[in-house]
């Protein structure tokens, strides 16, 4: 355990000791007059007082120490927990505990926070490489690593190059592989205008494509003024009005929209083409509003100004559209063996120490109390 | 606590002491002292028997023609010698233990005066008060009487000291109304030049005088553990210390000064005792009592 402050300038609010020394000196400088008359028999120069007098010296002692715990309160102190030298195994979750012999190497779950390998297993955690790469930034240098990986996983765009040279176990999952999810199509809400309802029938026509040959299709179509069902998650707006609040609100926590390009978007911030046809010519742009998407086409919804609309790939292109595909992250654990980089400086510090206000804030507790009950009780030789 | 409440055992203390001046022993006559005026001021009292030794003069002659014994008429006489009080009223005496702000060095000097009165009036003899203030002194005629106590008692209780008596000026006074051979009990704190040379002067012109000087407990023990700020009452200077510091070199040259006074007194015939306001006044008659032996 390595105390540390997070804040040392805070520090300079010790300053404020002196602010109950000088109460505590004054009072004794603050002179009683009386009469006394032997006054020709006095010294009439007497040696100063060399020591200086501090009365109440267990309330002053009380007083620095609430002002000392407080300032080192603000200082944010920590106690880092010391480096562990053991060589470290990485099991990312799902993988057999019991695949990796235990040499008495520290045995940590991949996992956000890294437990220990002798609790339960963490639910799979999907940033993998993330987590190794911050594993290897927290051990100290010259901590031998060994990761226990499953065969394939989710990885992030960049490779693995860590500071360390690691050993890079594959190991079988013990569990069955999560098959790939199966991606669900998107239900489509239609809002539409009057005069527009044959532009409905290209998102019908949709809906019966996402849907199974046997199915009903997934699909809700009706005037603008029909309030949007409680489990919409896309809204198609077929009008050139502008969205009402509810709609806007509804999209505010999360909801998707396609607008017609006549109809006013929400969006104050900067749009992404997200949809381009043969001639990169932009066809739908995207812009956010509070945590939902707004996708506003470019051109009015009609064949002859928007030819996409009656090609075979439109109910794919509107499906990309509406629910974007996630982008491939599956790599053989094979071939994402970390490289090894630069001997980057291991972080110096642990970077989850243990913080010691909540600790502190008791003790200041305790200290006001007793220096109140010591500054208000009855019998106090100096009367405040 | 009143100053005049003397406690009972102080009373039964005070009991067993004497006034006496130290001229006794020149004088004959009867009564506690001696007279010089025998003959004056006689007021009857009894008849008695007859013993040997009473004047012839004083039988009673038409009475032992009607009884055929002889009496002698008893008088009630003046006592010859008067006692006399003198108190400083000047702002020292109203210093007061930093212990016991409420018993001020007048309270004592009160104290001592009611116990001089109880001792004087258990004697029979004449008593009188003379207290010396800024304003010029107040003096009470000397009388035996019990109702001179509640005069002076009456007189004294609602003065407060304050300012600096002029001795100079009073010791006419204190001439005129003291008769030579009187006791003159100066009660004073002795800090003011003056007060010590009209004693000196009254005990030159043939008055008994005695001395007590009451000093506060706080100068007897300079218990100041603090820094402080000492104002003379009487001329206002100040002086700021720390009573630790001060404590040793004050006890020391105090103590010289007292011991000083002392000496200058009773090489004048003034006997001298110290009081001090925390203790019974009995102390102080004792040891002038015990001055008027050594002599």
């Amino acid at each position: 355990m390595i105390p540390a402050l997070l804040l040392p300038a805070a520090l300079a609010a010790l300053l404020a000791v002196a602010v109950p020394l000088a109460i505590h000196i004054a009072r004794r400088t603050e002179t009683r007059t009386i009469d006394f008359a032997a006054l020709r028999w006095l010294n009439p120069n007497p040696k100063p007082v060399q020591r200086l007098q501090l009365d109440e010296r267990l309330l002053l002692a009380v007083r620095i120490a609430l002002i000392v715990a407080v300032a080192f309160a603000l200082a944010r102190p920590v106690l880092r927990p010391s480096g562990d030298a053991r060589p470290v195994v990485a099991l990312a979750p799902g993988v057999d505990a019991a695949q990796v012999p235990d040499n008495g190497a520290r045995r940590v779950w991949l996992a956000p926070g890294f437990p220990g390998a002798d609790r339960a297993a963490p639910p799979q955690a999907g940033e993998l490489s993330s987590l190794i790469r911050q594993l290897d930034a927290e051990l100290p240098t010259g901590t031998s690593l060994t990761l226990v990986v499953p065969p394939a996983f989710d990885a992030d765009g960049g490779r693995l190059v860590l500071s360390r040279k690691v050993t890079w176990k594959v190991a079988p999952v013990n569990a069955a592989s999560s098959a790939k999810p199966q991606r669900t199509p998107p239900s489509l809400v239609v809002r539409y205008a009057t005069e527009r309802t044959e532009a409905v029938q290209y998102f019908r026509a949709a809906a019966a494509a996402y849907a199974g040959p046997e199915q009903a299709p997934a699909f809700d179509a009706a005037p603008v003024d029909q309030p949007l069902p409680a489990q919409a998650k896309t809204l198609i707006w077929l009008s050139g009005a502008p969205l009402s609040d509810a709609v806007l609100s509804w999209i505010e926590r999360g909801g998707v929209v396609l607008l017609a390009n006549d109809a006013p978007s929400p969006v104050e911030g900067p749009k992404t083409v997200v949809w381009r046809d043969a001639l990169a010519e932009p066809l739908a742009v995207e812009g956010r509003y509070g945590q939902g998407r707004v996708l506003q086409l470019t051109r009015s919804l009609a064949p002859k100004t928007l030819p996409a609309l009656v090609e075979p790939d439109f109910p794919d292109r509107l499906w990309a559209l509406l629910d974007p595909p996630p982008a491939p992250a599956r790599v053989a654990a094979q071939d994402y063996a970390p490289a090894l980089g630069e001997a980057r400086r291991a972080l110096t510090f642990n970077p989850h120490p243990i913080d010691l206000r909540p600790w502190l804030a008791v003790l200041i507790a305790a200290l006001f109390a007793a220096e109140r009950w010591l500054a208000t009780r009855r019998k106090r030789p100096v009367l405040a | 606590m009143s100053p005049f409440d003397l406690p009972p055992d102080l009373r039964t203390r005070l009991r067993r002491l004497s006034l006496a001046p130290r001229a006794a022993a020149v004088l004959v006559g009867d009564g506690a002292h001696a007279s010089r005026n025998r003959g004056g001021a006689m007021e009857f009292a009894q008849y008695r028997a007859y013993e040997r030794g009473d004047d012839l003069r004083r039988i009673d002659w038409k009475l032992y023609s009607r009884s055929d014994k002889f009496f002698v008429r008893d008088a009630e006489r003046e006592s010859p010698v008067a006692i006399w009080i003198v108190l400083d009223a000047s702002a020292s005496m109203a210093q007061a233990d930093l212990a016991r702000p409420a018993w001020t060095r007048f309270d004592a000097a009160r104290r001592l005066t009611a116990a001089l009165i109880e001792i004087a009036l258990l004697q029979g003899d004449r008593f009188g008060l003379v207290v010396a203030r800024d304003k010029g002194p107040l003096v009470l005629a000397p009388s035996g009487d019990k109702r001179q106590r509640d005069r002076i008692r009456l007189e004294i209780s609602p003065l407060r000291p304050g300012g600096a008596p002029h001795w100079d000026r009073d010791l006419k006074t204190l001439g005129e109304r003291i008769a030579p051979g009187d006791l003159v009990i100066f009660i004073t704190d002795g800090f003011d030049e003056a007060c010590v040379a009209a004693a000196e002067r009254l005990a030159a012109s043939g008055r008994d005088v005695s001395f007590v000087q009451l000093l506060t407990g706080d100068e007897r023990d300079f218990p100041f553990d603090s820094s402080l700020r000492f104002r003379d009452p009487e001329n206002r200077a100040e002086l700021a210390g720390d009573g630790r510091s001060l404590r040793a070199d004050f006890l020391k040259r105090f103590g010289e000064a007292r011991a000083a006074l002392r000496a200058r007194l009773e090489s004048r015939g003034v006997r001298f005792a110290e009081h001090f306001a925390d203790q019974d006044p009995d102390g102080p008659i004792q040891a002038l009592a015990r001055a008027a032996a050594v002599r």
